[in-house]
């Protein structure tokens, strides 16, 4: 294997190849740049499974914990969150109905388990168990009861462990762990971490978005084949021999490459999908990441250098089999494949056992010692110094454990009565096989899976304390809404939409308390699917959310009555840009910041000294100072669509500019020859068919007067268009769709309107004004500020979304096509766009001159009121910030929020989303006054105006799912952290503007940072499953589930929960797909309370 | 007449006598042990007998102050013959340093005696160095008994054979090892400590008598001992088996200056009382964890900065010591030494540094091996205890003492020479 040479695969290999991969990746979830940080489920791809199920197989894949640890769990337990019967109802799920008498007392299988979930009966580690006992008071009794066991225990069997343990080596290898782990767990070498080191050397500096001042050369070719140009020159570093000479051998195809790997280290064809999807695992951050890109073609950086993982694999697997090759003959002197891998498990089995002990649980000092001897001595084929080393092992250790077998089961056994109150010599006397019955029940469930009945408990506390709060206003719904209907005429003082996020619900019920508003709630994006150009950005944003895609494309312009205003912005932009592009060259230069210190480095001290010091002044400052170098300008959306012929017309003048570029690259000196005439027939011509069928006399006409010598001359400076300025008709074909994506018809226009105001049930009785108030956040120094911003807006404000539609709802024509179908708008009533800022509460409002001003006073009175409803929203939120004892008054609510958003060092400048539990699908007025402690997505949705459940469907399979996702990122990331969170922001670092690693070298991290989640030691967000209430009738929940196998997946696998609100009664909706009625196990819980 | 001497002497020794008395008591028994032990202490501080110089007097205090804070930092109960041991050593110790002329010999008998005693008892055979320890000591305690019994120049050579044995130099390093990996609880803390201090005493008093064609090949030894140590030390899986592989590079070291032309006695002092402490501060610290999780590898460790954050702080800071990072006496101790050498570059300094970064680099891997990574979910973790919190303190404060603090302050001032014979220079001032 050594020495390399490329082969050739056939088209079916290669294809059967990328199909592999695709089936192998399925485990990974996606991961967006930082920029668009989407809060998604990092087991997304596992949602076929059920819920308990994902979670091992992501702990198995990744290493990640699905459950908080059971010493959190009990401290939610004594804080009261988890009540006992939320626990014993957990527990009846898995306890059977069984007792034993123990000294005249019965003790059953439940009071054992709830001994064992409350305490954790687990004795100490075997290796710590003999120096625990010796600190125990009760060590007599406990060794007495220790030997009494003994009787009845099983003796260690060291060899049927051996057999165990190597067989599960076997047959894991290729399933569970591939060579390098397999050998890295034996021989005690480094092989993953080399590979992964490689691999994240290879990725950051590939993936790069724009960080780097100086990027690698030939990206353009994609990752593996630029890795190939470049590694050709490594040196022999990390220990492959000729390590350009086989880098340069390789084939130019990465499936090549990949197949060559995969034979060379004779993974067998059944085991190559597991074996790629443990490579990929390896490092899930850079492969989601990479999938993500590879399935985003139409993202720039994608665009411009591709990358997908059968390139990211190809790469690795030759790492991988390179390093293998060297460690394999240095320690098992082997071949690194996976059939001389096998045959040494099977054929050195007290080798492997005692080698993996030694990196594993460990073995005492002295046999470490040896074990060390051996490997590091004796050849690795010589078996007989292994085999009388493990017998000698044997001989010792098996008394031992059986010793500490006993001396665990007594340690329980106590523990058990201590809390039961068993006096300790009731388990001295009592039968040795009720003692065994007892020790069987804490065995089978131990403490690693009580993750599951703990989670049901958390969650079912929650939802109780939810569906009691909801209760109370089930029944008044009908007739609060009918009072409302009776009193049509008194319409509100404004109707504001906000988004479903948890953080509008506290900002809703603030503003709803200070008069006459009402409040619905719907996804952000506001129905609004569109690609974003803001004025004097170069690229389009993705304003919807991750599960769909666009269409439409919407630019933002100047507006047309403010030319000089313009002029004057994009003078101050320019200025401000090559200002900030001149210290940021400087600095990053590979010269320039040896004189850059001494001479502007001071430059720096003035924001280091007020960010630091002064940060909401500073930050004020700088606003001010910027809007004065660049005053801000009013601008208008493109919401109407271009003409065919204005599209035709513009691409004709691209193309006619191509074409005078081309003429006068090729003949400089004859600028004056190139008329427009000329022009445009060079440019039909490059659009004609095939040129071959273009007889030369016909432009024989051309010539003349031209530079072209002949008819050929000119022919082939036309293909010369085509191929390579692209004036062709499938270029003009694509930039016409392109064009054309621009705005709406003025059907879509009144289509987007209605959906948006049909989902959320305000089709009639509208206000005079009507706020759609997106959100933002705004912070300092946060890498994750896009974690803060809209999901549903692709994570980003959505100010754009709102201006949208509140542009399209306030346009005549719209609402001419509304009336026809239905909808009537009121002429006095005027869609106003807002955006909530979720970290300061502050609430901007837009385009606000193009208002009417008979709305003046109205709109002045809703500011005023958004405003007081901000402050009242920070007082609440900083109750639950760290360190904020007591409740802070308005002012000092306001300043300490506003710090938090300009503060640099700020690791919480809002908790986000966190504490997202739940979401509400309802009506209004089910919610309406009801403090919901900023958990719940709302989305607001009106049951009776859509018999056949379309807008529903559109809800659930839209904004739930979405819920869903936010909801089980925070899950997840707080379950743990290290493994499906970013791990703490003390060590983070931004790595190409793409995402974040921990210090010099790590994985992608995924996920949210400790500091979103955990608060101290308990977590702030509690992580359970999105529990979902949709008023509707259950006939229609039910069909639209059958309708989509994503619902399916959330709620027959135990994704999510779900209750329906049917003719005021709530029901469960069970995995075996039958409604249960709530009510009853409502009002039994309060019996029991 | 009883002098203080006798008082020194006898009060440890009848002390452990009585202790054992009250083995069935063990809060009774260690609150005994400490009470003497600290009377031991302050006797020495307010009554320093006449014979004190300037060598016993600090390492007088050194084994009665690491007696008291050992005693105090013991972590188990139920064993009175650990203390028991304890005292009895200390007392013998006294005695050996205060005797002037042959009469300490008997006690260093005694000593080693105790020593193959308590080796017999624990039964560790299968070490590969329990051999070196009956070897060396039996061989030692010979030579003290026949020594005066010889002519003069054999006299000093068997003399300087029992001195390397106890300052360990290769290939006499065995038994110090041996004991060290190998007895239970306390003594290790202590003997490693204890040990060397006697050795260098009795060195002091027969150097300058020594023929100095041996100086040579002393120095290779103590430079192959200090390579040894350090390279060994790489590749122990046990915490116990790695500090006795540091001692053997800090007494390598010592060795290394003491055969220097020039070589002091302040700095010699000042690094073995430092060296010594540090060693005794990081076998306690071992105790602790010994005591909480039995005798593992080093690999099974893990993620106790988190769960025993006292320990993680005091087991950092006497690693910090053992490492020479400054305002520790090894610190002080061993730039006075490195530097007072009128060849400074000497090839011998450089094989010292070098193996100082080595251990250097060792030193910090235990720590992050021990302290960090994944916390240990399935084990009781329980912090240090006041006792061990106050013993393991005060070793860490002292030895910022002896880094910080002027010679005067131990009455170092006076002795500007190893070699001088010191019994006769400035006795002991307070």
């Amino acid at each position: 294997m050594a020495e390399v040479s490329s082969k050739t695969y056939s088209r079916s290999s290669r294809m059967s190849l990328r199909g592999l991969v695709k089936l192998a990746s399925e485990g990974l979830a996606h991961t967006w740049p930082m920029h668009n940080f989407i809060s998604n489920n990092p087991l997304h791809d596992l949602e076929y499974l059920a819920f308990e199920d994902a979670v091992d197989r992501g702990k198995q894949l990744f290493g990640g914990k699905g459950y908080l640890s059971n010493e959190t769990y009990r401290k939610y337990y004594s804080s009261g969150r988890i009540q006992q019967n939320d626990l014993d109802a957990a527990l009846q799920k898995i306890a059977l109905d069984e007792d034993v008498v123990l000294g005249g007392c019965s003790i059953s299988q439940l009071a054992v388990l709830r001994a064992h979930f409350l305490r954790g009966l687990s004795a100490p580690a075997p290796e710590t168990i003999a120096a625990a006992v010796d600190h125990r008071p009760d060590r007599i009794i406990l060794q007495d009861l220790a030997r009494k066991l003994e009787s009845i225990l099983k003796p260690a069997d060291l060899e049927t462990e051996l057999n165990v343990s190597v067989d599960a080596l076997r047959t894991g290898l290729g399933r569970k762990f591939d060579l390098a782990d397999g050998l890295d767990a034996i021989a005690g070498t480094d092989v993953t971490s080399l590979i992964n080191s490689e691999m994240i050397k290879w990725c950051r500096i590939f993936l790069d978005e724009g960080h780097a001042p100086w990027e690698i050369p030939g990206r353009e070719k994609g990752l593996y084949l630029s890795w190939k140009e470049l590694a050709v020159n490594a040196s022999d570093l990390g220990g492959i021999p000729k390590i350009g000479l086989k880098i340069a051998q390789l084939s130019h195809s990465s499936e090549d490459c990949l197949l060559e790997s995969l034979d060379a280290m004779e993974i067998p064809e059944n085991l190559r999908q597991d074996y790629l999807m443990l490579h990929l695992a390896a490092m899930p951050g850079w492969t989601a990441f990479i999938k993500w890109r590879a399935e985003h073609h139409d993202y720039a950086w994608q665009d411009a250098y591709p990358v997908d993982l059968v390139q990211y694999l190809a790469v690795r697997l030759w790492y991988a089999r390179e390093y293998l090759e060297v460690a394999c003959r240095q320690t098992i002197q082997t071949a690194a494949t996976y059939t001389a891998f096998s045959n040494f498990i099977t054929s050195h089995p007290e080798q492997v056992f005692l080698r993996r002990e030694r990196r594993g649980r460990g073995l005492p000092p002295g046999y470490a010692d040896q074990v060390d001897r051996l490997s590091s001595r004796g050849p690795a084929s010589d078996q007989g110094p292994w085999q009388t080393l493990f017998a000698e092992y044997a001989h010792a250790i098996e008394p031992q454990q059986l010793k500490i077998k006993s001396l665990s089961a007594a340690w329980r056994l106590l523990v058990l009565g201590s809390i039961l109150d068993v006096d300790t010599k009731t388990w001295l006397e009592s039968p040795v096989d009720d003692l065994m019955k007892v020790i069987y029940w804490i065995d089978s469930n131990p403490e690693s899976t009580h993750g599951t009945s703990w989670l049901v408990a958390l969650e079912s506390a929650y939802q109780s304390e939810l569906l009691n709060k909801l209760q109370d206003r089930v029944g008044q719904i009908d007739r609060i809404d009918q009072a409302a209907s009776d009193k049509e005429s008194q319409r509100p003082r404004a109707q504001a939409v906000f988004c479903i996020d948890v953080r509008s619900e506290p900002f809703r019920r603030n503003l709803e308390k200070l008069g006459n508003y009402e409040c619905f709630g719907m996804a952000g994006f506001f129905t609004v699917f569109i690609r974003y150009c803001g004025f004097g950005r170069h690229h389009e944003n993705d304003l919807f959310p991750p599960i769909v895609s666009a269409k439409n494309v919407v630019n933002e312009n100047p507006h047309p009555s403010q030319k000089q205003e313009v002029s004057r912005h994009q003078m101050g932009l320019v200025f401000i840009h090559a200002a900030h592009t001149l210290l940021h060259d400087l600095k990053e230069n590979v010269i320039t910041p040896y004189v850059m210190v001494e001479s502007i480095g001071w430059f720096f001290g003035i924001p280091l000294f007020g960010k630091t010091f002064f940060p909401a002044s500073y930050k004020r400052q700088v606003g001010k100072l910027l809007k004065r170098l660049a005053p801000p300008i009013g601008t208008e959306l493109t919401l109407d669509k271009f003409s065919r012929e204005a599209v035709e017309k513009t691409i004709a003048s691209e193309q006619q500019l191509k074409v005078k570029n081309a003429f006068l690259e090729k003949f400089p000196r004859h600028r004056k020859s190139i008329t427009t005439d000329v022009i445009e027939a060079l440019r039909v011509l490059a659009m004609k068919g095939d040129l071959l069928e273009i007889d030369p006399a016909e432009v024989g006409s051309l010539v003349t007067g031209t530079p072209f010598q002949s008819s050929e001359d000119l022919l082939a400076f036309v293909q010369i268009l085509r191929e390579e300025y692209m004036i062709t008709t499938s270029w003009a074909s694509a930039r016409m769709e392109r064009i054309t994506r621009t705005g709406f018809t003025l059907n879509e226009q009144a289509f987007t309107v209605r959906t948006a105001l049909s989902l959320m049930g305000l089709t009639r009785n509208f206000a005079r004004l009507v706020l759609f108030c997106a959100h933002g956040s705004s912070s300092d120094n946060n890498p994750y500020e896009a974690a803060l911003d809209c999901g549903a807006c692709g994570g980003n404000p959505g100010n754009p979304n709102a201006r949208v539609l509140v542009a399209l709802a306030n346009k005549r024509h719209v609402r001419e096509v509304l009336k026809k179908e239905g909808m009537i708008i009121p002429e006095d009533t005027v869609f106003i766009a807002g955006q909530h800022d979720t970290t300061t509460d502050e609430v901007e409002l837009y385009d606000l001159n193009d208002l009417p001003s008979s709305h003046l006073d109205d709109i002045e009175v809703l500011k005023a009121d958004l405003k007081k409803a901000g402050q009242h929203n920070s007082q609440e939120r900083c109750r639950s910030f760290p360190g904020i004892v007591g409740e802070l008054s308005l002012q000092k609510a306001d300043d300490e929020v506003h710090a938090r958003s300009a503060t640099w060092s700020q690791v919480r400048p809002e908790w986000g989303l966190s504490g997202n539990a739940a979401m509400i699908i309802s009506r209004g007025q089910l919610i309406k006054g009801i403090d919901l402690g900023g958990r719940t997505f709302l989305h607001s949705y009106d049951y009776r105006i859509d018999p056949r459940g379309q807008l529903l469907e559109i809800i659930m399979t839209g904004p739930q799912v979405v819920a869903q996702w936010i909801n089980m990122a925070y899950y997840f990331s707080t379950t743990d952290n290290e493994i499906y969170g970013s791990g703490n922001k003390i060590y983070h670092n931004v790595v190409g503007r793409l995402g974040i690693m921990y210090g010099a070298e790590s994985d992608l991290r995924i996920g949210l940072p400790l500091q979103s989640v955990w608060d101290g030691p308990l977590p702030y967000h509690e992580p359970m499953r999105l529990f979902t209430i949709i008023e509707a009738p259950r006939e229609r929940i039910e069909k639209i589930i059958k309708r989509h196998r994503v619902l399916e997946n959330h709620f027959h696998k135990g994704w999510v929960h779900l209750v329906a609100l049917d003719e005021n009664i709530f029901y469960r909706y069970t995995k075996n797909r039958t409604w249960q009625e709530e009510t009853l196990d409502l009002k039994k819980m309060k019996q029991e309370l | 007449m009883i002098t203080s001497v006798h008082v020194l002497v006898g009060l440890p020794i009848l002390g452990a006598m009585i202790g054992l008395f009250l083995g069935s008591k063990p809060k009774g028994m260690r609150g005994w042990f400490l009470f003497i032990t600290t009377v031991e202490l302050f006797l020495l501080l307010r009554f320093p007998p006449h014979i004190m110089n300037a060598l016993t007097a600090p390492l007088l205090l050194l084994i009665a102050l690491s007696a008291c804070v050992l005693v105090l930092g013991y972590p188990q109960r139920g064993s009175a013959s650990e203390l028991f041991n304890l005292l009895f050593f200390s007392g013998l110790g006294f005695g050996y340093l205060l005797s002037p002329d042959q009469g300490g010999l008997i006690y260093l008998v005694g000593i080693l005696a105790l020593i193959i005693v308590i080796q017999l008892r624990t039964g560790r055979f299968s070490d590969p160095h329990a051999p070196w320890l009956f070897g060396l000591y039996g061989l030692s305690i010979l030579c003290l008994i026949t020594s005066p019994f010889l002519e003069d120049t054999y006299r000093q050579i068997a003399l300087f054979v029992v001195y390397i044995t106890l300052l360990p130099l290769f290939p006499f390093h065995g038994a110090y090892l041996s004991l060290l990996r190998n007895f239970h609880g306390i003594l290790p803390a202590f003997l490693s400590l204890f040990l060397p201090i006697l050795g260098f005493f009795g060195l002091a008093q027969i150097y300058s008598e020594l023929p100095e064609a041996l100086n040579p090949i002393l120095l290779v030894c103590a430079l192959l001992g200090l390579m040894v140590g350090a390279l060994r030390s790489f590749k122990q899986n046990s915490l116990s088996q790695l500090l006795s592989q540091v001692a053997l590079v800090f007494w390598s070291i010592l060795w290394w200056y003491i055969l220097g032309p020039e070589a002091k006695l302040p700095p010699a002092v000042i690094f073995l009382c430092a060296s010594s402490l540090t060693l005794s501060g990081l076998f306690l610290s071992w105790l602790g964890l010994k005591s909480r999780y039995g005798d593992l590898t080093l690999e099974q460790f893990g993620g106790l900065a988190s769960a025993m954050p006292r320990f993680g702080i005091l087991f950092s800071l006497l690693i910090a010591s053992a490492m020479g990072l400054p305002f520790f006496g090894v610190f002080s101790g061993f730039i006075e030494m490195a530097f007072s050498h009128s060849n400074n570059f000497s090839v011998g300094l450089v094989i010292i540094l070098l193996a100082w970064f080595l251990v250097s680099w060792t030193l910090p891997v235990l720590m992050q091996k021990i302290l960090f990574g994944p916390v240990k979910t399935d084990w009781i973790h329980r912090d240090f205890g006041r006792g061990e919190i106050i013993s393991l303190s005060l070793i860490i404060i002292v030895l910022i003492l002896i880094g910080i603090a002027p010679y005067r302050l131990f009455g170092l001032t006076q002795v500007p020479n190893l070699f001088t014979p010191i019994m006769d220079v400035a006795l002991w001032q307070k």
